[in-house]
C-alpha cells in the first residue's frame, strides 16, 4: 500500500493549488455558435479563462474565405474577444480564433453562424 | 527497480520548473481527446489517475469476483515525450477458496507524440510499455517475467467534416495496437496435487483496442450551441473496445482472444475529468456478466501550470496567432 499512499498524498497536493489555471475554451459566443441571426454591429467571444492579449486574436471569413474581420482581447474584460464588423450581407460566416491562456496554454477552435436576409 | 523509486523518480523529476507555452492535456487543434479508461489516449500529458477502480467476474470456472484499484501518473519530459508510472492492487475472491489480494506488476510507459495534424484534428504517437516481472503479487496473477509490448497509437476528430455533416463533426476515433514480447519464452512448473512438472508457455500477444467518443463540449464551442444545461456540455458519451490476441508461442495453451466492450461516459471539467464506463465481456473467457469501471483523472497542467504541470525540457515560446487561408 506505499505507492497507494505516495499516490494519494500526492493527489491531495494537486487538488489544492496555489495558483491554478484552466485550457482557455470558448464558453459562448454572439452570435452563437450555428446560430441564424440578423447582421451583428459585433461578433463576441467568451472564454473560460483569461487571455494574453499579445498572443491572442479571432477571424471573422465570409463563406469564401475572405477576411471580413480581426478581433483582439477586450481590454475591460480579458477573458473576452471582440470582432467589430459592419454591414454583413446576408450569408454564411465563420470565426477562427487562437488564444493563449494566461497560465501559457494554447488551444484553437472555430465556428459558424449565419445572417438571414 | 524497486516499486517505491519508481514512483518517486518522476515525482522528484517534475519538481523541477520548466517554462514558456504548451498544450498539455490532449489538444489537437480544435478537439480534446480526454483520458480513456479502458485504453490509453494518443497524447503525452502531465496527468494523474487516482483511482481507477473496477469490479467485474473473470472467465474461471467458478468465476472469481475481481476488484482492482489502480493509480497511474504521466509526467511529459519534453512536450511531446512522457513517461507515465502504473500500479494496480487486485483482491480476488473466488467460491470455496480463500481470497487473495496484492499488486500487479508495476507499469512503466515511455511515450512520443511523433504526429501533430491540428488542422485535420489528427494525432499519432508510439510507446514502448514495460510490465516488469517479480514486482507484484504470484498470488493475484502477476508474472514473473517482464513483458515488452511497443505499441502505436492514433487519435482523429472529425471537425473536418462538411457542415452539411454537421451532428458528426463532435465524433473523435482513437485507437492503439501493439505487440506484446515476455522476456522469458516459457517456464516451469511443479503441479501441487500431482508432483509432476509442467512447463509453461508464455505467448506472444497482439493488443488492441478503440475508443469511439462523441464530444459534447465540441458540439457547443463548434457547431452549435443548443443552449443545454451547463452539465450536459461536459459530457463525453464513450464506447471502448480492449481485446488481446495470442499470436506466437501459444501452441496448447488454450488461450485465445478475449476483451471487453465498454459503453460509458467521461464529464470533463476544467481541472479533472470523471469517467464511468460498463465492462461487457467479448466471451466467456474475458468474463462472466457485466462489470463496471470509474476514473477520476486530474489534469496536472492545469492544476500546477507553473510547476509540475509543464514539461521538464524544451517547450516552445509563445508565438502571436497565425491563421492560415
Amino acid at each position: 500500500m506505499h505507492a497507494f499512499r505516495l499516490a494519494t498524498a500526492f493527489a491531495l497536493l494537486a487538488l489544492s493549488p496555489a495558483d491554478a489555471h484552466a485550457h482557455a475554451v470558448l464558453d459562448h459566443a454572439s452570435p452563437s455558435v450555428g446560430s441564424t441571426v440578423s447582421a451583428p454591429r459585433e461578433v463576441h467571444l467568451y472564454f473560460t479563462q483569461a487571455l494574453e492579449p499579445r498572443f491572442s486574436a479571432a477571424q471573422l471569413r465570409s463563406s469564401s474565405g475572405a477576411v471580413i474581420g480581426t478581433g483582439h482581447v477586450d481590454q475591460a474584460d480579458p477573458k473576452q474577444i471582440v470582432i467589430p464588423v459592419r454591414g454583413l450581407a446576408p450569408g454564411r460566416y465563420k470565426v477562427d480564433w487562437k488564444v493563449l491562456s494566461v497560465d501559457t496554454h494554447r488551444t484553437e477552435g472555430n465556428f459558424g453562424f449565419e445572417v438571414k436576409p | 527497480m524497486s516499486r517505491s523509486a519508481a514512483i518517486l523518480l518522476p515525482l522528484a523529476a517534475a519538481s523541477v520548473f520548466a517554462a514558456s507555452d504548451a498544450r498539455a492535456h490532449c489538444y489537437i487543434g480544435a478537439r480534446f481527446f480526454p483520458a480513456t479508461l479502458g485504453i490509453d489516449d494518443p497524447c503525452v500529458a502531465d496527468e494523474l489517475s487516482l483511482p481507477t477502480v473496477s469490479w467485474s467476474k473473470t472467465g474461471d470456472d467458478p468465476a472469481a469476483r475481481e476488484l482492482e484499484l489502480s493509480t497511474e501518473y504521466s509526467k511529459r519530459i519534453t512536450e511531446y515525450f512522457g513517461v507515465s508510472v502504473g500500479s494496480t492492487w487486485t483482491h480476488l475472491s473466488q467460491p470455496g477458496m480463500p481470497s487473495a489480494s496484492g499488486f500487479q506488476n508495476l507499469e512503466t510507459t515511455f511515450k512520443y507524440q511523433f504526429l501533430n495534424v491540428p488542422d485535420r484534428e489528427f494525432v499519432m504517437s508510439a510507446a514502448l510499455a514495460v510490465e516488469w516481472g517479480n514486482t507484484g503479487a504470484a498470488g493475484v496473477g502477476a508474472e514473473t517475467f517482464t513483458t515488452y509490448t511497443p505499441t502505436l497509437f492514433m487519435g482523429k476528430g472529425f471537425g473536418d467534416l462538411p457542415e452539411t455533416m454537421g451532428w458528426a463533426r463532435p465524433i473523435g476515433l482513437t485507437a492503439q495496437v501493439g505487440y506484446s514480447v515476455p522476456s522469458s519464452r516459457s517456464s516451469m512448473s511443479i503441479d501441487p496435487d500431482s508432483g509432476d512438472l509442467s512447463i509453461d508457455r508464455h505467448p506472444q500477444f497482439l493488443t488492441y483496442g478503440f475508443s469511439l467518443q462523441y464530444s459534447m463540449p465540441y458540439l457547443k464551442s463548434s457547431v452549435v450551441d443548443l443552449q443545454l444545461p451547463d452539465f450536459f456540455n461536459h459530457l463525453i458519451p464513450i464506447v471502448e473496445g480492449s481485446f488481446q490476441t495470442p499470436v506466437a508461442n501459444n501452441f496448447g495453451t488454450g488461450i485465445g482472444t478475449t476483451g471487453t466492450i465498454n459503453p460509458g461516459v467521461i464529464w470533463v471539467g476544467d481541472y479533472f475529468q470523471v469517467g464511468v464506463e460498463a465492462l461487457v465481456p467479448i466471451n466467456r473467457a474475458s468474463g462472466s456478466g457485466v462489470g463496471v469501471m470509474a476514473q477520476l483523472h486530474l489534469y496536472l497542467d492545469d492544476i500546477f501550470p507553473t510547476t509540475i504541470g509543464r514539461p521538464l525540457f524544451g517547450q516552445n515560446a509563445p508565438a502571436r496567432p497565425v491563421f492560415g487561408n
